[in-house]
């Protein structure tokens, strides 16, 4: 299984056979902020409060949209300026 | 003579007519990969089949595997709570989406090349979508398959492959007032399939064990062991002395009506093996739901024994689910039934299920050996035909016009038989 990093209290992993993610609140920040690991990367992700608000209220057509590989991760080298490019940042920083 | 195990050649209509008369089937039905694969055809792509039941995917976005005969069904729950039924094959290259039995996902990546899937289906995108034109390009690409006609009764998830035919009520005719009588026994009226499931795979034709759930000749014979140990009385009911009927209630379905003998006896949950005492929280419950006489009526009558046609059966206490394979292996897919809102009876369920059907269970055992040795004894040469006319003779009418006969008769294979024709041979009916 996969080992649950970060400096951040409560973590725990979102799981299915399609993705695992270690999630955790991290206090390094001047305020709390959702840290995101995807474990089979190793990438990282942090979230503030705003955000996560918006993504409470984000229409479902967002996620659906966030759901295209071509949007981020897989996205073809010359297809333009891409949305923030996401770590990796390794566990224990 | 026709070799066992190789159909006449004939028209397939045809052929299958002159397979099945009314009081006897040739062996080759349980046989004959080419029968099977027409039965694939006109009866498991076709009717309704049922396919799950909504308390397997209770919170949106939960996701369960399920099937169509050999096909790989993902039972899904949108967001908005609605039941959908899609195929298991990506459609790029056809791999299996999922693989867990089950989960929380609102989108299916598939593990090959990532193309992802929301789970109603619809394509969301590919990785490197240039290679397809780009995010307009996706539109000309497939999506996974649907079930075309997906339809609920009572909680249980039925599926058709076909575009057109029946309604699912017309497919169940009577057998729903038994989904009703078995729902009735929740205090909530609400039946919950959380139990788990267990496989049972036999080397059998999907047809025997159709024919054996239903058929109350051989529970004396086969069952007597686990009858012996367990001090159980069921296996008298099973008997030309017993007030209990078989009947046939059209479209396939036939069920054993034991509710005259738990009438009889007179005792609430007597059709459980059970006393009032044992489980006090649930006889108030159902007392204080349905009121004292309507309750106590619910739970003297008990739960129904039906097989509803091709593939589910509910044997009181429990659920199976027969999924073919091929012409000689079988699937049944096994579960305690569970009421909402009845924990100390659910409790005393899962307990005698694992007694029963569970992996070490003697009931489903037994039944599994007839199913195997069955298999292997009609693939002998001779005599070609399988007998059914056990009680043909004191074949009945009720009161509500449906065919019954004593406990014991093979009122349930007759009629079965009679409705694989209208199927298989739809243009002629019974031989």
């Amino acid at each position: 299984m996969f080992e649950v990093p970060g400096s951040g209290e409560s973590p725990g992993v979102v799981s299915s056979e399609f993705a695992a993610v270690s999630v955790s609140i991290d206090h390094d920040g001047n305020s709390a902020r959702l840290r995101l690991e995807d474990l089979r990367s190793g990438a990282v992700r942090f979230v503030d409060a705003l955000e996560l608000e918006s993504i409470v209220w984000a229409p479902e057509g967002w996620f659906r949209r966030l759901m295209d590989p071509s949007l981020h991760r897989w996205r073809d080298a010359d297809a333009g300026p891409g949305i923030e490019a996401v770590g990796p940042e390794r566990p224990g920083r | 003579m026709t070799a066992v195990g190789e159909a006449p050649e004939r028209a397939p209509g045809e052929r299958v007519r002159s397979l099945v008369r009314p009081d006897r089937v040739h062996g080759s039905l349980y046989t004959d990969p080419t029968i099977f694969a027409q039965e694939l055809e006109h009866i498991w792509y076709t009717t309704w089949v049922y396919v799950g039941h909504v308390s397997e995917i209770p919170q949106p976005k939960d996701y369960v595997r399920k099937s169509i005969g050999p096909q790989q069904v993902i039972m899904t729950r949108d967001r908005e709570g609605e039941v959908h039924l899609v195929l298991n094959r990506c459609a790029h290259r056809g791999n299996l989406v999922c693989e867990a039995p089950s989960g929380n996902s609102g989108s299916f990546r598939c593990p090959y090349h990532g193309w992802t899937f929301s789970n109603t289906g619809e394509l969301l995108g590919a990785p490197f979508n240039k290679g397809y034109g780009g995010k307009e390009g996706l539109k000309e690409l497939g999506n996974l398959a649907r079930v075309p006609r997906v339809a609920i009764h009572r909680g249980f998830v039925f599926g058709s492959l076909a575009e057109d035919g029946p309604s699912l009520a017309e497919h169940l005719g009577p057998a729903a007032d038994r989904l009703d009588q078995l729902a009735r026994l929740s205090p909530e009226g609400e039946v919950e399939l959380t139990a788990g499931f267990v496989q049972h795979e036999v080397n059998a034709n999907w047809k025997m064990l159709v024919e054996n759930e239903t058929d109350g000749y051989h529970p004396q014979f086969v069952h007597s062991s686990i009858f012996s140990i367990s001090g159980s009385s069921i296996g008298d009911l099973y008997s030309d002395k017993s007030t209990a009927v078989t009947r046939a209630l059209g479209g396939g379905h036939s069920e054993n009506d034991l509710s005259p003998e738990f009438r009889r006896l007179g005792v609430p949950m007597g059709w459980a093996g059970t006393l009032e005492s044992k489980i006090p929280d649930y006889v108030a419950s159902m007392r204080e739901t349905y009121g004292p006489q309507t309750g106590d009526e619910i739970m003297i009558n008990g739960s129904p024994h039906i097989m509803i046609f091709p593939n589910l059966f509910v044997a009181e206490i429990q659920l199976f689910q027969i999924q073919p394979l091929a012409v000689d292996r079988t699937i049944q897919h096994v579960t305690a039934i569970q009421f909402k809102g009845a924990p100390d009876l659910n409790r005393r369920l899962v307990t005698q299920c694992v007694g029963s059907v569970g992996p070490a269970g003697m009931l489903l055992a037994d039944d599994a050996e007839m199913y195997e040795r069955n298999q292997r004894g009609v693939a002998q040469l001779q005599p070609e035909w399988l007998d059914l006319r056990r009680g043909l003779h004191r074949e009945s009418t009720d009161d509500d016009g449906f065919t019954i006969g004593t406990a014991t008769d093979e009122i349930s294979m007759r009629s079965m038989w009679k409705h694989y024709l209208t199927l298989m041979a739809p243009q002629g009916g019974a031989a």
